[in-house]
């Protein structure tokens, strides 16, 4: 039983955060339910990259053009051939796995930087064809893309897609933490450590790296496709380089080695991200909200050299540090 | 023909830039071992210095050494504040903070300098030569006189000066060189200020050709990982020469299929390259395996 | 002995670039004991022991071990096949902790897959518990009692390096191959590496031993082969080895005392 309660207790909390969101977001003027949403959505594709890149050491510039993918796949799913919006998602998650599963299967070939420039062409490579195929809608995308709707509910509004992306969310960190928890997760943080080790110790590395490939890939996939049936529009922005940098940086603000980086990685970034586009404009007339860039920067390389576990990694540090000093005394007594 | 011979004449222009982002390139990762992901901000601060100048009513020259002055300090500003104090961190984790430092320049371009491009005039004006039916601008002249000029005096450095040698011997074997009382420290920041150099070089004679904006940075870098990998990541002159082969082929791809796909060819070049032949397309593979 | 030779190199060749690392290497070896391989700097003993581990693919010639030629088989494939090693510049994994640094060699036991870990299914719980107990005991008999749950990185480097043997051990190998286990460690540990020695090979797992402390080398083995520019230079029992002058040539201006 007492089991049980540990094992639970970080999902009560995570659970009592989420509820809390709508109540503090709906108030404060700062923040608006389009900002959860979009934190929610940006926080599963990061999840996947902080397994991948975070746990399994394999770093992805790329991680933008499996969000794409599901974006797309719901798209044209949807509006082309007449797929009720949560096949498209689901479809798409499972033509994303496909791909990255082939993908997987060659790019491990290569390593650290050859791997972040492998998979920063990929993505940028399907970027550009993303944009001049007419299956994709060219430079103009697609348009009209259904809302979500389970059964006969259709999810409309901020608050409602804000609830389903939560959940989503909790869904994705069960299977995550189960994922980095078993005797799979460990062999990734090992082959994370030293490949070397690893596979002289039974590791089949291509094998693990490329289901933890393609686990990250179908998390951007649905993140996509949930992204795709909110806005109801894609286009090739959705696979813009921009927005793999940008997972990037909330992967490593949040902290590369737990799976609670990822959310936390998404509100910060996010919410620096809302501030410097409010504060910006107010330090001079002639500078707009989209510089927010610069401060993403700042904030990255900051965060990467005061705090390299990242503030969830670096709080989670804390936790322990205290919990391992305070019942020292009994423990040993007994 | 002529329309072949066009396309190679422009590619080569292109292509020089591309050569001299990918040999700072080459040069940060032979002597650092990290990729520096902000090589192509460095051509972006050089263009948009030098044009921004020389928009005021500055010199040619005088505009030039200003933009490769800032251009260096960006240098040894990103490998003194970002890399140099975490020297010791994992792959990962240095290739996510040279991106951190590419868009943070970026950023505070755009907020010093804003979204718009700037113009620089050609450095010689007048009108430009053909040859047979080919049109060679007088700018073209410059890019590859600059280049070849940048190229033979980096080899003359690297080869020829005691600094230069203890630089190639930092590259070969860290711990080695630490032997003989080369400071790999300062190797890096050398390494730095040159490929802030190269960059800035590459910059300047881009700039009558293309009207630099913050924005340009990214995909200059690209096409200069394109260019180094195509040579193998640790040979300067493959770097230059990979520089030369993407510019060609983007131009003539350019001339034949939709404009749109220049890029996605460039970018399938680089991922293809990488997986079939990482060690660049002159040299053998390795048979490491793990 | 051709009969009952256990491990067998034919002709196995390395060449880096021009370079001949190792040169038509021909040893076979019966299963049991310890097997030292010695020689001076760049004799080829490490480049040796990477292909017997996979980390590296030979030019030409063959492995073969049982019978099964396993020549090109991949680190993890070698493993499988019962061959485990330690690292000369440790490789543990310092994000784990000591009894997961064990665990990582069990994963093969604890089927499921990716897909079921995630789903949180049952069935490899068991086997899970069962593997947990299985490295408690490891590392307790490998000296690591009560550190089960520290972080790998936090230990002194002597007990690091007892981390790594125990993950070794933990896949339990037919050969297990040391590269310079001794390197780094102070007298008193490098003591109880004699009694390490009899216990795994009481168990009966083939040691390979490559180390550059000569004297351990020849106290601590049944057989020595000396390798000198990737060639078989002597072979025999230690104090053959030791007594032979071509060794001493080969060794000359290096201490061998045995």
């Amino acid at each position: 039983m007492r089991v049980l309660v540990t094992k639970l207790a970080p999902y009560a909390v995570f659970v009592g955060v989420l509820l809390l969101v709508p109540a503090v977001f709906t108030r404060v003027p700062f923040f608006t339910m389009a900002n959860a949403v979009q934190m929610g959505i940006l926080a599963i594709a990061t999840l996947g990259l902080v397994l991948l890149a975070g746990f399994a050491g394999q770093i992805s510039i790329g991680q933008a053009a499996f969000y794409g993918i599901g974006a797309y796949s719901s798209a044209i799913l949807t509006t082309r051939a007449g797929m009720p919006p949560l096949g498209g998602v689901v479809v798409g998650a499972v033509l994303c796995g496909l791909a990255a599963y082939l993908v997987g299967s060659f790019i491990f070939r290569v390593r650290g930087h050859y791997l972040a420039l492998a998979t920063l062409a990929f993505g940028l490579m399907l970027g550009n064809i993303a944009r001049q195929l007419e299956i994709t809608g060219g430079a103009s995308g697609i348009v009209d893309i259904p809302q979500l709707a389970l059964g006969p509910l259709i999810i409309t509004g901020d608050l409602r897609y804000y609830y389903l992306v939560a959940a989503v969310l909790l869904v994705v960190i069960v299977l995550a933490r189960n994922l980095v928890n078993s005797a799979f997760g460990r062999s990734l943080r090992a082959l994370g450590d030293s490949e070397i080790a690893a596979a002289s110790s039974g590791v089949d590395l291509a094998r693990h790296k490329r289901v933890v490939f393609v686990v990250a890939a179908v998390f951007a996939s649905v993140a996509g496709s949930l992204y795709a049936h909110w806005v109801t529009f894609v286009d090739y922005h959705t696979l813009d380089l921009l927005l793999s940098i940008q997972l990037l940086i909330m992967a490593t603000v949040g902290g590369l080695r737990t799976v609670w980086g990822a959310p936390v990685g998404a509100f910060l970034v996010l919410t620096l991200s809302q501030a410097a586009q409010e504060l910006l404009p107010r330090l001079s007339s002639n500078i707009g909200g989209e510089f927010e860039i610069a401060v993403f920067g700042l904030a990255l390389i900051l965060v990467l050299l005061f705090l390299p576990s990242g503030v969830a990694g670096g709080v989670l540090g804390l936790l322990k540090r205290r919990r391992r000093t305070a019942p020292r005394v009994p423990t040993d007594a007994s | 023909m002529s329309d072949n011979l066009q396309f190679i004449v422009t590619g080569l222009a292109t292509g020089s830039v591309y050569a001299l982002v990918g040999l700072g390139i080459v040069l940060v990762h032979q002597v650092t071992g990290i990729i520096n992901f902000a090589q192509g901000e460095f051509v972006m601060v050089g263009a948009l210095t030098f044009a921004l100048l020389n928009e005021k009513g500055l010199g040619l020259v005088p505009a030039a050494l200003s933009a490769l002055a800032i251009t260096v300090v960006v240098g040894v500003l990103v490998e003194r504040l970002a890399i140099a104090p975490a020297r010791k961190s994992t792959i990962e984790r240095l290739i996510i903070l040279t991106i951190g430092a590419s868009i943070a320049i970026q950023g505070i371009t755009l907020v010093v300098i804003g979204t718009s491009p700037h113009f620089a005039s050609a450095f010689t004006a007048g009108a430009p030569y053909r040859i047979g039916g080919v049109v060679i601008l007088r700018q073209y002249l410059w890019v590859f006189a600059v280049t070849a000029l940048a190229v033979v005096t980096l080899w003359y450095f690297l080869t020829r000066t005691l600094t230069g040698k203890a630089m190639r011997a930092a590259a070969m074997n860290r711990d080695a060189a630490r032997l003989v009382a080369v400071s790999p420290s300062r190797m890096s920041l050398l390494a730095f200020v040159l490929a802030a150099l190269l960059g800035a070089i590459g910059g300047i004679v881009l700039a009558p050709l293309q009207a630099p904006s913050a924005g340009i940075g990214i995909a200059l870098g690209l096409k200069g990982f394109t260019a180094a990998v195509l040579g193998g990541l640790n040979s300067p002159t493959g770097a230059v020469a990979g520089g030369l082969l993407i510019g060609v082929i983007e131009s003539v791809a350019a001339g034949y299929l939709p404009s749109g796909y220049k890029d996605a060819i460039a970018f399938g070049i680089l991922f293809l390259v990488l997986l079939i032949r990482p060690n660049g397309l002159l040299r053998r593979a390795s048979s490491v395996r793990v | 002995m051709t009969d009952s030779a256990w491990l067998r190199l034919v002709g196995l060749t390395k060449r880096f670039g021009g370079v001949s690392a190792v040169d038509d290497l021909d040893l076979e070896h019966r299963a049991g004991g310890v097997l030292g391989l010695i020689g001076p700097n760049g004799a080829g003993k490490t480049t040796v022991f990477n292909m017997l581990s996979g980390a590296i693919l030979p030019t030409s010639g063959r492995i073969e071990l049982d019978g099964h030629d396993v020549t090109g088989l991949r680190p993890d494939q070698m493993n499988g096949r019962g061959v485990s090693r330690t690292f000369q510049n440790l490789e543990i994994f310092g994000s784990l902790s000591v009894i997961d640094n064990v665990l990582v060699a069990r994963e093969r036991y604890v089927r499921g897959g990716a897909l079921g870990a995630m789903l949180g299914l049952p069935s490899g719980r068991r086997a899970a518990r069962e593997q947990e107990a299985f490295a408690r005991e490891l590392l307790a008999r490998n000296g690591l009692v009560g550190l089960a749950d520290e972080p790998a990185a936090s230990l002194p480097y002597g007990l690091q390096r007892r981390v790594e043997v125990a993950r070794a051990l933990a896949s339990q190998p037919r050969l297990l191959l040391l590269d310079e286990p001794l390197a780094g460690l102070s007298r008193a540990e490098s003591t109880s590496f004699a009694t390490l020695m009899d216990q795994v090979t009481d168990e009966g797992v083939t040691v390979l031993l490559v180390e550059h402390d000569v004297t351990t080398v020849m106290s601590v083995s049944d057989r020595v082969v000396v390798l000198d520019h990737g060639s078989l230079l002597a072979d025999g029992p230690p104090d053959a080895v030791a007594a032979d002058p071509r060794v001493r040539a080969a060794y000359l201006g290096e201490e061998l005392d045995a």
